[in-house]
C-alpha cells in the first residue's frame, strides 16, 4: 500500500508498446536500471508503467527494439496539481492554514473552572490562575504543573486541592474547598457575660459555658444579664469563665415604611447605548467609540458565545447595553402608594430573615394616610438569638482596714 | 582460472562450509506461491514474452513458464516477478 502511495506521489505513466521485439526492449530496460513494472502482453501490444522521470529514457531501448511507445494514461500528484499551477493562493493558503493550526493548537484558549465544596467566585480563581501564568493564550507546556499547584494553593487559602488539567486547547482548573473545622474555644480566658441584645421572652437556652441566671419563659429586658461568667463552686469559690451559648427568645419588631405620593427616582430611561465587541480567542475587538460616557448608567452584558456540551468557545460577540439613568418624578395614587409600601416592607422582612431572625407571625398592621403620603407599619413576632457577649469587668476592691 | 572454474570453486566452498546456495556464487532461486505467482532471482534477460509463455535467461540456464494470462510484474535487480496461471515450468541448462 505504501508503495502505491509513494508511486502516486512521484507520478507514473501507463504506456503501450506496439510492434518490434518486446523481449529485447525489456532486457535493455532492465540492463539500464530503469523501473518498468506491471507489464502485460496482449497480441502484438506490450503494456507497462514507469515513473514520469524515466519515460523519456525508454525511447532509446524502444527505438533499438523497434517498439513504438505511446502514453495511455498519466497518473499521480503532479498531474492532479498541474491544472492549478497558476493558482498560487491554494498552496499558500494551505501552508498558512497548517501554520495557524499548529500555532493555535500549542496554546490554551479556554480556561474553565470546576469547583467542589467551595464558595470561591470563578473570577477570583481565574485571577489567581492568571497571576501564575494560566490564561487565555498561554503556552501550557512552559508551565511546571507542580509549582503551579503550590502557588495556586498559596493564593487560595480556602482551597485544599487545586489542579490545572490541560486538554487540547482547554485548561480545566479544579478547586476543592476546605471543610471548616469547628473552632475550639478556650473558656478559661477572655472572661465575659452574655446579656440580652433586645427585650423578649426566653423560649430556649443552649449554654456551653457560664452560669445561667434566667429561666425559660422568663421575660428579659435589653441589657439584662442572661449568663454570668462568674460561677460559684460548691465550696463557695468563685471562678471566672468566658460565657458562651445561645438564648432563643421571642421578640417583637416593628417595621414602618413611608411612601410619598410624589418622589424622584433614578430610573433607566431612553434608548440604550449599544457597545458590541467581537471576542476572538483572548482578544476583544471593540466596534464602538471608546470615549467615556457622562452620567449614570446601568450596564447589561450579553455574551453571544457558542457553547458545546462542556465548553464555551472563545469566539463570538459580546454586547453591552448602557441604559442611562435619569431622575424621574413618580406619582403614586393612594392604592399605588400602599402597594409600594407593602413591597418595601417585604424587602425589609427579607433583610431581617437574612440576619438570622425568624418571623413567626405578623400581629398587627396599620396604614396611615397623610396628605402627602402613606405610612404602613407592621408589628412582627420573631424568634432570635438574643445573647450578646460582653467582657467581664474586674474591679479592684480596696482592702478594708 | 576462468569464470566457470571460479564459479565451481565458490560452489565447492559453499558446500564445505554448509552455506546457503547463492551466498558466494550467483544462483538461480525460485519462489512459487500457488500456481499464480513466481519470484525468480538470478535473471539476466527476457528471451520470450507472450501471454501464454515467458522465457527468462538466468545464471543457471533458461526458465520457461507456460500458462494463461502471464505477465511480468517486475524485472529489476536480477529479480523477476511473474504472475498468471502457470501450467508448466521448465528448465534448460546453459
Amino acid at each position: 500500500m505504501w508503495q502505491r502511495i509513494l508511486r502516486w506521489v512521484s507520478g507514473y505513466v501507463y504506456f503501450q508498446g506496439e510492434g518490434g521485439f518486446p523481449e529485447q526492449f525489456l532486457s535493455d530496460v532492465y540492463s539500464l536500471g530503469l523501473h518498468v513494472s506491471d507489464t502485460k502482453r496482449e497480441q502484438e501490444f506490450l503494456y507497462g508503467q514507469c515513473p514520469i522521470k524515466e519515460y523519456k529514457k525508454l525511447r532509446k531501448p524502444a527505438k533499438k527494439a523497434c517498439l513504438r511507445l505511446k502514453i495511455q494514461k498519466k497518473s499521480g500528484l503532479y498531474f492532479c496539481l498541474f491544472p492549478y499551477r497558476k493558482r498560487w493562493g491554494i498552496p499558500v493558503g494551505l501552508v498558512l492554514g497548517i501554520l495557524l493550526l499548529s500555532l493555535l493548537s500549542s496554546r490554551i484558549w479556554i480556561v474553565q473552572v470546576e469547583k467542589e465544596n467551595t464558595d470561591l467566585a470563578d473570577s477570583v480563581i481565574l485571577a489567581a490562575a492568571k497571576d501564575i501564568g494560566v490564561f487565555s493564550g498561554c503556552c501550557i507546556q512552559d508551565i511546571d504543573m507542580e509549582e503551579l499547584r503550590l502557588q495556586m494553593l498559596s493564593r487560595l487559602p480556602q482551597a485544599v486541592y487545586v489542579s490545572v488539567n490541560p486538554s487540547g486547547c482547554v485548561a480545566r482548573v479544579v478547586v476543592k474547598g476546605k471543610e471548616e473545622n469547628p473552632s475550639i474555644q478556650d473558656f478559661h480566658q477572655n472572661f465575659s457575660n452574655l446579656i440580652a441584645s433586645v427585650a423578649g421572652t426566653i423560649l430556649k437556652t443552649e449554654i456551653y459555658s457560664g452560669q445561667t441566671v434566667v429561666k425559660v419563659g422568663e421575660g428579659v429586658s435589653k441589657g439584662q444579664l442572661l449568663v454570668s461568667g462568674a460561677t460559684l463552686s460548691d465550696r463557695g469559690n468563685t471562678y471566672l469563665r468566658r460565657s458562651a451559648g445561645k438564648v432563643i427568645a421571642q421578640t417583637e419588631h416593628t417595621l414602618s415604611v413611608t411612601v410619598p405620593f410624589q418622589e424622584t427616582q433614578f430610573l433607566p430611561q431612553g434608548e440604550p447605548i449599544y457597545r458590541p465587541s467581537f471576542r476572538f480567542l483572548c482578544w476583544e475587538i471593540p466596534f464602538f467609540d471608546n470615549s467615556p460616557l457622562a452620567g449614570q448608567f446601568i450596564v447589561e452584558t450579553y455574551n453571544r458565545l457558542p457553547r458545546t456540551k462542556t465548553v464555551t468557545l472563545p469566539i463570538g460577540w459580546v454586547d453591552e447595553r448602557w441604559y442611562p439613568l435619569t431622575p424621574t418624578v413618580i406619582q403614586y395614587t393612594q392604592p399605588q402608594a400602599i402597594f409600594e409600601a407593602e413591597n418595601r416592607l417585604e424587602q425589609q422582612k427579607q433583610r431581617l430573615t437574612a440576619q438570622g431572625i425568624t418571623i413567626t407571625q405578623q400581629t398587627n398592621k396599620q396604614i396611615q394616610k397623610q396628605s402627602d403620603g402613606v405610612t404602613v407599619t407592621v408589628w412582627l413576632d420573631c424568634e432570635q438569638d438574643i445573647a450578646k457577649e460582653v467582657p467581664l469587668q474586674i474591679l479592684d476592691i480596696p482592702a478594708r482596714n | 582460472m576462468n569464470q566457470r572454474q571460479k564459479g565451481r570453486v565458490r560452489q565447492r566452498v559453499e558446500q564445505i562450509m554448509e552455506l546457503p546456495d547463492g551466498t558466494l556464487y550467483p544462483a538461480l532461486r525460485m519462489e512459487l506461491c500457488g500456481n499464480h505467482t513466481a519470484v525468480i532471482e538470478g535473471c539476466s534477460r527476457v528471451l520470450q514474452y507472450e501471454s501464454c509463455r515467458i522465457r527468462l535467461q538466468t545464471v543457471q540456464g533458461d526458465v520457461s513458464l507456460e500458462g494463461d494470462c502471464l505477465s511480468l510484474e517486475q524485472l529489476e535487480a536480477g529479480c523477476a516477478i511473474v504472475k498468471g496461471k502457470f501450467c508448466t515450468i521448465g528448465f534448460s541448462e546453459l
